[in-house]
């Protein structure tokens, strides 16, 4: 933990955005059919919606992780559009290591990239999703921990 | 009196009820245990259960909440005056909204995550899993009505909202396409999305498209042509992946709803636009509903709505990291979506009129107070992205395709989810092809919303936002006064004191009984809106059902109470599973 009692270290997983969570669109529209179904046996009413099936590579990412990352390192799956969130925090993790504004203002603007892997306000990965244990080196690795046995 | 004033007056109780009543909650009828293992640890799996940083996870959930509904209901309602109408949203908000959002949150996290629908099965009784079902299906169906009204009434009366809202289409396609392709970061992309739609607002204001030629040539009126377009376009969006369509415009629409909250109440401070609307109105034209109960079902959104305990048992619940983060996240949502609600009030009571005279003009009767209150929040907000330097017909268009633009991709999610619905009824009651046809159930989605919104008399004034929105309220209402009873028997069942839940739902179930009698009457009578009649019956025989249903199940917890069992038999296995309820 820091002195603020905040995470030692902060690991922002962006979720792709075909892989994203229902849909805001708004009161009495928001949400996604998790909100409705009571019958999760059968799945002819699941057709179409474009969920699970589709999100099952970041779901392995984040398990491996999750698996393997100390526990004080805070490890989020945070949607690309929250900018109100990211940009703070990305900023944040950035002057945290000591580097100055210009490296937070651009380490925000490039770093919520398509399945982007952001370690401490830093991105290990970006563009496409890596396998599990990829991940996991990757980030061990920025965090300066020992590679997984 | 000065617009500011009454925001902050009322931004104050919010942050009032906020650190009190929430507390209260939070300690006393919830009693969160920052200690509980929530289902999204207990079940993590990177995909539903993921647990979540509180700020990331209210982001998401007010996204999901507020919208266009908000607006609608308190533009109307000011026709009895501005301060019933901001009484009763900062009051709902307070006591009845935060309860509901922030319980049926709670509720969920106790029992794995499970919707609201299962646990009214699990918690009341088997036969709730089929009211559940019952009261969204009309629930979606009056929303997409109405909505689908919304917007053909709107780009009849703000053509220029017509290019930007439909080219808002490929542009959020192109867009996400190229963040997609080019595996980019989404914040420039993003701004580049809202800055382009804005030109498009700038294009369309200069370019404004009318349709009534062809309307002419198909014999109908210009918005009824409309909202024909607008059901093809949702029924085929509907069959679309929800990356390719839903998520790019909602990327886009998310930006709007800040920068449309930001423009109003800055807009706001900087005009010191005065509320020109009488504070009570005593001098109601002869006929004009009651503001009992109809006060109250016109303004659900915004007061206390319903469908945000789909949300939050849907979605939010399975992402909570500790349980104590309900309040932040239940209790705010509904805050934010209170002050949605309280800028629809400025926006018409002080935005949309300089003087008196000029606003009793627009709110003569109950009718044209309704029809036009869309248009009238159009132009209130308009009035206040004046105050900003932004020039009034240009700022016009840019309310419309806000309000539009919320509306539109309600009924994308809408459709969609009614075809949902659509299936689990058929699955229930065993219509195999329904269940497994998704173009069969799409078009059974649309049919029943596309009659209401086109039948005989539906383009008199006041029938869609008079008489369709307060059926919406209704059924709205009634989702909510079952999340409530799920809620208060949950309570009950942990021996604490329910009070803070039964008030508002029974306040909530009598307002909306006794306006649906009321209505019932009314439609009876009135020439062309039987045909309402089945549906206002069915309605309130759902209203009546959950009532029983509801008492019944409190009936047994109290004798079991009585008779010494406070966990109304669960076993300790049970309560080692989470909350005792498989």
């Amino acid at each position: 933990m820091t002195e603020s009692g905040g995470p030692a270290h902060r690991v922002l997983l962006i979720r792709p955005w075909d892989m994203s969570d229902g849909v805001g669109a708004g009161c009495c529209g928001g949400g996604s059919t998790k909100g409705l179904c009571i019958n999760p046996t059968h799945h002819e009413a699941h057709q179409g919606f474009g969920e699970r099936d589709d999100w099952d590579p970041l779901a392995r990412v984040y398990l491996a992780l999750r698996e393997n990352l100390p526990s004080d390192v805070d490890l989020e799956i945070v949607d690309p559009r929250n900018h109100l969130y990211l940009a703070p925090a990305i900023a944040k993790d950035v002057r945290r290591r000591g580097m100055g504004w210009g490296d937070a203002i651009k380490a925000v603007l490039r770093g919520p990239a398509y399945a982007a892997i952001i370690v401490d306000g830093l991105t290990v990965s970006s563009g496409e999703l890596p396998a599990p244990a990829t991940a996991v080196e990757l980030v061990r690795d920025a965090l300066g921990l020992r590679p997984v046995q | 009196m000065p617009a500011i004033i009454v925001a902050v007056v009322v931004m104050f109780l919010y942050a009032l009820g906020y650190i009190y009543y929430s507390k209260y909650l939070a300690t006393k009828v919830y009693a969160l245990d920052p200690a509980f293992v929530t289902p999204a640890h207990e079940f993590a799996d990177g995909v539903d259960y993921v647990p979540t940083n509180k700020h990331v996870v209210f982001g998401h959930h007010f996204t999901s909440v507020a919208g266009a509904a908000p607006i609608v209901g308190p533009a109307i309602a000011v026709f009895w005056g501005w301060l019933p109408a901001l009484l009763w949203i900062t009051i709902g908000t307070i006591f009845a909204a935060g309860v509901h959002d922030f319980g049926s949150l709670v509720v969920s996290v106790r029992h794995k995550a499970r919707n609201i629908g299962t646990l009214a099965s699990e918690v009341i009784s088997r036969r709730s899993r089929v009211l559940f079902l019952l009261i969204i299906f009309f629930l979606l169906t009056l929303v997409n009505a109405v909505f689908a009204v919304v917007i053909g009434n709107l780009f009849v009366a703000r053509p220029g909202a017509v290019i930007p809202i439909f080219l808002e289409i490929p542009l959020a396609i192109a867009i996400g396409q190229y963040i997609y392709r080019t595996r980019s970061p989404a914040l420039v992309p993003s701004i580049v999305g809202v800055i382009g739609l804005y030109i498009l607002i700038w294009v369309g204001n200069n370019y404004p498209i009318e349709i009534t030629g062809l309307a002419d040539s198909l014999g109908m009126a210009p918005r009824d042509v409309w909202i024909i377009i607008m059901f093809i376009y949702t029924f085929i969006a509907s069959r679309l992946p929800v990356w390719l369509l839903l998520q790019p415009r909602d990327y886009i629409n998310s930006h709007q709803l800040f920068i449309a909250l930001a423009i109003t109440f800055i807009g706001v401070l900087v005009g010191l636009d005065r509320i020109v609307a009488p504070a009570l109105r005593d001098n109601l034209p002869e006929g004009s509903p009651n503001i009992f109960p109809f006060l109250f079902i016109t303004i659900a959104c915004g007061a206390i709505s319903g469908f945000h305990s789909l949300v939050s048992s849907g979605t939010t619940s399975k992402q909570l990291a500790k349980e104590t983060d309900a309040r932040y996240v239940g209790y705010m949502g509904a805050v934010g979506e209170g002050s949605l609600a309280l800028a629809s009030v400025l926006a018409v009571s002080a935005g949309v009129a300089a003087t008196r005279v000029d606003w009793e003009e627009l709110y003569p009767d109950f009718a044209t107070a309704s029809g036009g209150a869309v248009g009238n929040f159009v132009n209130g907000i308009a009035a206040f992205a004046n105050n900003l330097g932004v020039e009034l017909g240009l700022a016009a268009t840019f309310a419309a395709v806000v309000v539009i633009s919320f509306a539109a991709t309600t009924m994308d999610t809408g459709v969609r989810l009614q075809r949902y619905i659509v299936q689990e009824i058929a699955t229930i009651i065993g219509w195999k092809t329904v269940a497994r046809n998704l173009t069969l159930a799409g078009l059974i989605a649309i049919a029943l919303p596309l009659f209401l919104a086109l039948m005989p008399g539906s383009t008199d004034q006041g029938f869609a936002f008079g008489t369709l929105w307060r059926l919406f309220g209704t059924t709205n209402q009634l989702t909510a006064g079952l999340a409530l009873a799920v809620v208060a028997v949950w309570v009950t069942r942990k021996g604490r004191n329910p009070a803070a839940i039964l008030a508002p739902m029974a306040f909530l179930l009598v307002m909306t009984v006794w306006a649906l009698i009321i209505q019932l009457g009314q439609f009876w009578d009135a020439e062309e809106r039987w045909i309402l009649v089945p549906l206002d019956v069915i309605i309130l025989v759902l209203a009546l059902w959950l009532i029983v249903e509801a008492v019944l199940r409190m009936r047994t917890l109290v004798s079991e109470r009585r008779a010494g069992v406070t966990e109304s038999g669960d076993t300790a296995a049970d309560l080692d599973r989470g909350d005792g309820q498989q």
